[in-house]
C-alpha cells in the first residue's frame, strides 16, 4: 500500500510533503514513542507512527532512513518539526486518531 | 474478552500472574505516560514498551487491568513487584506495538 | 541557538579531553612517609617549589600535607610533629588512566590545587596540578597552529579523507540534539557509505549524542573519519556513571519522568551503541565525567587488520 492510501484511511493531513509522496510504497511500519526503540529495530522502517510530536521523532526517522512519520493523537506539529522534515526529506503526516486505532486501520488495509 | 484469554496466545508470555481477571474492551497504544493518563480508557489493555514502575502507577490510576510489553523489552524488577501489588497482569511479546495493536483488535473482534 | 564554536577551539578541547592523565601529570613526585616531620615537608616544599606533598605508606597514598598545613603548624610551633598529625587523610586521588577531562572536572568540582595520581594498584604514580593542564593546553595549541600552517586547503570533493568533526552538546537541548548525527550521516552518504554500515554509524552517533543531551551536564561529540573507519568519541564532564555494567544492561535507566516524556530514557542507549559498534570502550568516574568510544569499520573484512 502507498502513503496516500494510508493517509486516507486514517484521515491524516500532510504537514510536510515531498515529490511523489503519494506513491511511496510502505511495507515496514513501526509504532513507538521512545526513540531508542525505533533505533533498535534491525529493519528498514519506512513509516513511523508516534505520539511524540517533537523534533526528535523526525530526527530518529532520518537516522533510520524512514520515508514518513505519522503523528497520532491529534498532536500539534511545530514549525521546527516541519522545517526539519523538509531538510531531512521525511514526509510528515498528522492524524486525529489515537495510535491504537491508527495501527488497527493501517494493519487492516495492509492485510488486504 | 477476559485478560486470561491472552495467556493462551503463543507469542505472549505472562510475566506477572497475580491479577484480577477483568474484561478488556479495547486497547491503548502509547509509551508516553502523560498520554495514557489523559486518554486511556478504564477497560483497555495497555500496549507499550515503557517497562518500569511508573507505568504501573499510571495504569493503576487509570484503572487499566493489563499491560503488554512489546519488542521483548526487559521490565525492571520493581515494575513487576508493583504490578503484583496492584493486581495488574503483565505480558511480554517479541512483536512490536504496531503488530500487537492490530492483533489485539482482531482478538477482540472475534469474541 | 548559540553561535557554533569554531572547529579549532573544539578540536583543542577534544585533544585535551582525549589525553590521559598519565601523559600530562608530573611523574617525579616528592612524597614522605608517616615517620617524617612537618619540618621535613617544609624543606621539600622549599627546595622543589611545590605546595603539596603526599604521604605514602608502602607506596599507597594515605594523606597529603599542603602549604596551609605547614603554616598552621609553624604558627603553633609544631614543626617537629609527625606529618600524621597534620595531614589531610581524606585524599581525593585520580587514576592515571583516566582521560584528562575527568581531571578538569575534578579541579572545578573540588577546591584542591593538586591531585595525587595513582596507578591500578592504587600506588602513587604522579601528581597533577592546573599548571600541568595549562602546559598541555599550550603544547596542543602550538601543535595545532603548526599543523594548520602546513596544511593546504582540503578540496571539497566527495571522497573520504582524514577528517575530524567536533560538536558541542548542551544539557537538555533536545531541539538541537541529533543534529550532529544527521550531518555526519549526510557526510558519509555523500562519500559512498550506505546500507547497514551507514545505519550502524547513524544509530551509534545518535544514541551517544542524545546521551550527552539527556543524561550529562553537557560535553563534546567528536568524529574521527578516515577511509577505513569512523571513531565516535563522547566526552562529558558529569555526572559520571555509578555502575558501568548496570548502565550497559538493557532497560536500566536513571532518567526522570521529564526525560521519558521527551521520548528518551528507555535504557537502551548504551547497549544500542555497543551492539552496533565493532569496538566499544567506556570510562567513567562519579562526579568527574564519562568517556565513550565507538569504532565502526566501513569494510567488514578490514576489521581484523587493525
Amino acid at each position: 500500500m502507498n502513503l496516500k492510501q494510508i493517509a486516507e484511511e486514517v484521515t491524516a493531513h500532510v504537514v510536510c510533503d515531498k515529490m511523489n509522496w503519494e506513491e511511496i510504497q510502505i511495507e515496514t511500519i513501526f509504532a513507538s514513542d521512545l526513540m531508542s526503540d525505533v533505533l533498535m529495530s534491525d529493519r528498514d522502517e519506512m513509516l513511523i507512527i508516534t505520539s511524540l510530536s517533537t523534533e526528535q521523532s523526525v530526527r530518529a526517522a532520518g537516522i533510520v532512513g524512514a520515508e514518513a512519520v505519522l503523528i497520532a493523537n491529534n498532536k500539534t506539529v511545530s514549525d521546527g518539526m516541519i522545517a526539519l522534515a523538509k531538510e531531512l526529506e521525511v514526509v510528515l503526516l498528522c492524524t486525529p486518531l489515537p495510535k491504537y486505532e491508527t495501527c488497527i486501520k493501517i494493519g487492516t488495509i495492509q492485510a488486504q | 474478552m477476559k485478560i486470561s484469554t491472552l495467556e493462551n496466545i503463543e507469542h505472549f508470555t505472562l510475566l506477572q500472574n497475580s491479577y484480577t481477571d477483568k474484561t478488556i474492551q479495547t486497547g491503548y497504544t502509547s509509551d508516553l505516560l502523560s498520554d495514557v493518563m489523559a486518554h486511556a480508557a478504564e477497560d483497555a489493555v495497555l500496549i507499550t514498551i515503557q517497562a518500569h514502575k511508573n507505568t504501573i502507577a499510571v495504569a493503576s490510576l487509570v484503572g487499566i487491568p493489563a499491560l503488554i510489553i512489546c519488542n521483548n523489552f526487559p521490565p525492571t524488577s520493581d515494575m513487576l513487584d508493583a504490578a503484583k501489588k496492584e493486581g495488574i497482569a503483565v505480558f511480554q511479546t517479541p512483536e512490536n506495538q504496531f503488530k500487537t495493536s492490530h492483533f489485539i483488535a482482531q482478538l477482540l473482534e472475534s469474541e | 541557538m548559540s553561535t557554533p564554536k569554531p572547529q579549532t577551539s573544539l578540536r583543542v578541547q577534544e585533544l585535551i579531553y582525549g589525553l590521559k592523565i598519565s601523559e600530562v601529570m608530573t611523574k617525579k613526585v616528592h612524597a614522605v612517609s608517616r615517620r617524617c616531620s612537618m619540618r621535613d615537608v617544609q624543606t621539600i616544599m622549599k627546595s622543589h617549589s611545590i605546595t603539596g606533598v603526599p604521604v605514602v605508606d608502602t607506596r599507597r597514598v594515605v594523606g597529603i600535607v599542603s602549604m596551609n598545613d605547614i603554616m598552621n603548624a609553624l604558627e603553633q610551633g609544631c614543626m617537629d610533629d609527625s606529618v600524621t598529625k597534620w595531614m589531610v587523610s581524606e585524599v581525593q586521588t585520580l587514576a592515571e588512566e583516566m582521560p584528562l577531562s575527568f581531571a578538569i572536572s575534578a579541579f572545578s568540582k573540588f577546591s584542591f590545587r593538586r591531585f595525587p595520581v595513582v596507578n591500578r594498584k592504587n600506588e602513587l604514580a604522579g601528581i597533577i596540578t592546573s599548571r600541568n593542564i595549562n602546559l598541555a593546553l599550550i603544547r596542543e595549541l602550538s601543535r595545532q597552529l603548526h599543523e594548520m600552517e602546513h596544511q593546504h586547503e582540503l578540496p571539497d570533493d566527495k571522497t573520504l579523507y582524514d577528517v575530524v568533526k567536533i560538536y558541542s552538546l548542551h544539557r537538555y537541548d533536545f531541539e538541537n540534539g541529533g543534529k550532529a548525527s544527521s550531518e555526519i550521516k549526510k557526510f558519509l552518504k555523500e562519500r559512498g557509505i550506505t546500507g547497514k554500515i551507514l545505519r550502524r554509524v547513524a544509530v551509534a552517533s545518535y544514541e551517544l549524542e542524545i546521551n550527552l543531551v539527556a543524561h550529562s551536564i553537557g560535553g563534546i561529540l567528536s568524529f574521527d573519519i578516515n577511509k577505513e573507519r569512523i571513531k565516535i568519541s563522547s566526552h562529558d564532564r558529569g555526572p559520571g556513571i555509578e555502575n558501568i555494567k548496570q548502565a550497559l544492561t538493557e532497560g536500566f535507566s536513571t532518567a526522570n519522568e521529564w526525560i521519558r516524556s521527551q521520548g528518551f530514557g528507555a535504557g537502551m542507549g548504551l547497549p544500542n551503541v555497543k551492539r552496533v559498534s565493532d569496538q566499544f570502550a567506556i570510562q567513567s568516574a562519579l562526579g568527574m565525567g564519562t568517556m565513550i568510544q565507538s569504532t565502526i569499520y566501513f569494510n567488514p573484512e578490514r576489521k581484523n587488520e587493525d
